[in-house]
């Protein structure tokens, strides 16, 4: 747990952070966005004493984080940031194993942690541990940074922008990897970003701010639904509802299968490899064209019941479909989803 | 064979050869001077050794040069630290004053202050070797990029620890570049040493401009050229070795 108590920080006589409180719970992940030079970095660095507030408390994990030395301070959180800084003279395997090396833990302990994560980051390890960082591509360099500041184990990663200097095709994937490790490490993040959709995505807290201040500290869902005021509602911007749909899951929305008598579409000549749809004990009536069009016209693609509502829409409108048939994570159709819907929830 | 190889091959194998010939046996001097100057009556510098002159001459060089390093990697770490970075525009500028400053005159302001001989001479040599040295070592420092000191801080990393696992491993190549030429430049210089009686392969350079004797002016210089070709060719050499992954 990260307490920040009424802190404040200026350089000189400017105010870069004022009066900020915020707890971050356990095993939460806490975006603070804002505009650029609102102070979110400032807020950040403070947490591991890279910056020294001007007054108010930090406590981290109940201890005030004056009572450590930094380095120790430092060593017990992950730091990621945006232009990673991984070592250029040592190898992958070296650089995640920064830490554990400070931590003096045996090399044997050390080196299958770092393969642990390298597996964890689907880099497998044969082909990654032993390159230098200038091998690697933009993406591939950030999974280990992000790997090098788990390397220790902390309870705590503090992230500003990691992903900022991303294409947007390694974002995505980098987020939802991210997502899926956080939701089984469960560390407490604070997360910077001035990205309201990669905020949206992966937070289950954000706390905007503005002028060095927190104006709003919320769920997405009520960030998005109940803007504190004008501010807030201009910076979500336009598309709030397209953003609170990419907090949904498509199975959140969906008509389940009844029986045989299922009107779903089939999946011949779609954009979805059959292979890929339907496991050997795939349900065959989903497979059959009940209208017999197949070939006609486009029969649109599968959705993921996994994946999120605002993709599921993008497809609805792209192939210009009422409705597509949704599989589950075996690729059996599981039941379908409806424009309609989209509208309830 | 490439040409690379053949050049490593004769550097390697050729030139030390070659050297320990020269240094060894004054026939061989005789058999490649005396064409070139038929009439001259003393051909071969005889007043010391040769050996005993390269001796003279490298023990100048080497205490001079590991004074210059050790005393100019430290001002280079100095001036890059928080505490000494106020003192980083000076040293630069004092360096790129001292470059332009002939050796000579070094070793002009030095006798008055310590008389004649080798001290001067070691003096002189140590002030001239160190520019390279600081100038390259608080470059090398320098280009390690603010992320990688961001990164080294944040992971929990010390100054002490930061210096010496992730600055000084970066900066290591042009750290030795400076060394290098450093150590090139101060054989070279060491010649004048002898001006002020501190021996060294000068000494024949002096003896044949006092004697009219271009063939010991052409022993000392041809000594110490293939002196410092060699002693950079090692150090490039060893260098390599120690650190594999510096080069590329
Ligand atoms: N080291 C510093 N010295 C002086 N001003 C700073 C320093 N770091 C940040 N600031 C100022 O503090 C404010 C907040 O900066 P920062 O926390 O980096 O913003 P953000 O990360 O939200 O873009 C900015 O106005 C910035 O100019
Ligand atoms: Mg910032």
């Amino acid at each position: 747990m990260i307490e920040l108590q009424q802190v404040n920080k200026f350089f000189g006589d400017t105010p870069a952070v004022l009066d900020f409180s915020l707890v971050v719970e356990e095993g939460e992940l806490c975006c603070l966005i804002g505009p650029s030079g609102c102070g979110k970095t400032t807020t950040l660095k403070m947490i591991n004493r890279m910056i020294e507030t001007t007054s108010g408390s930090i406590r981290v994990g109940g201890r005030g984080i004056t009572e450590l030395k930094p380095h120790e301070l430092r060593r017990s959180m992950g730091y990621v940031i945006q232009s990673i800084g991984l070592f250029p003279h040592m190898t992958v395997m070296e650089n995640i194993c920064v830490v554990p090396r400070l931590f003096k833990w045996e090399r044997g302990r050390a080196k299958s942690r770092a393969m642990e994560l390298l597996e964890l980051f689907d880099m497998p390890p044969d082909r990654f541990k032993d390159k230098y960082p200038r091998e690697l591509s933009g993406g591939q360099a950030q999974r280990i940074g992000v790997a090098r500041a788990l390397a220790g184990d902390p309870d705590i990663l503090l992230m500003d922008e990691p992903f900022g200097a991303l294409d947007p095709i390694s974002r995505a994937n980098l987020q939802r990897q991210f997502l899926r490790i956080q939701s089984e490490l469960h560390k407490t993040v604070v997360f910077v970003t001035h990205d309201v959709d990669e905020a949206v995505r992966l937070a289950s807290r954000i706390g905007l701010m503005q002028d060095g201040r927190i104006v709003q500290a919320d769920s997405p869902e009520r960030m998005l639904s109940l803007p504190r005021n004008d501010f807030v509602e201009r910076f979500i911007g336009s598309e709030r509802s397209l953003k609170r749909l990419s907090r949904l899951r498509v199975q959140d929305a969906m008509r389940a299968a009844s029986g045989s008598d299922s009107s779903f579409r089939g999946v011949e000549g779609s954009d979805v490899p059959a292979s890929d749809c339907f496991s050997a004990s795939g349900n065959p009536n989903a497979i059959s064209s009940p209208h017999g069009k197949s070939g006609e016209e486009d029969p649109g693609p599968v959705l993921d019941s996994g994946s999120d509502l605002r993709l599921a829409l993008a497809l609805l409108l792209q192939h210009g479909r009422q409705r597509l048939p949704v599989r589950d994570e075996n690729g059996r159709i599981q039941g379908e989803l409806r424009l309609l819907d989209l509208l309830g929830v | 064979m490439s040409v690379k190889q053949a050049q490593s091959l004769g550097k390697l194998i050729l030139l030390p050869a070659l050297f320990g010939l020269l240094i060894s046996s004054t026939s061989v001097w005789e058999i490649l001077l005396r064409p070139a100057f038929p009439h001259l009556e003393n051909l071969v510098y005889s007043r010391a050794p040769l050996w005993e002159l390269v001796v003279q001459h490298a023990n100048m060089v080497a205490v001079s040069s590991t004074l210059a390093t050790l005393v100019g990697t430290g001002l280079g770490v100095f001036v890059t630290r928080s505490r000494g970075r106020e003192f980083l525009p000076v040293v630069n500028s004092l360096v790129s004053m001292g470059q332009t400053f002939p050796p000579v005159a070094v070793l002009a302001v030095s006798v008055p202050m310590v008389g004649f001989g080798y001290k001067p001479t070691i003096i002189a040599l140590f002030l001239y070797g160190l520019l390279p040295i600081v100038r390259n070592t608080i470059s090398g420092l320098e280009s390690v990029g603010p992320e990688i000191h961001e990164a080294a801080q944040g992971m929990g990393l010390t100054a002490v620890q930061t210096l010496f696992r992730v600055e000084v491993p970066l900066a290591l190549h042009v750290i030795m570049a400076g060394i290098r030429t450093s150590v090139v430049i101060n054989i070279g210089t060491a010649t004048i040493g002898a001006t002020i009686g501190a021996g060294g392969l000068g000494v024949p350079i002096i003896a044949g401009l006092n004697s009219d004797n271009p063939a010991f002016i052409l022993q000392g210089a041809v000594l110490s050229g293939l002196f410092a070709i060699l002693v950079d060719a090692g150090m490039n050499r060893a260098e390599r070795g120690a650190v594999p992954s510096a080069q590329e």
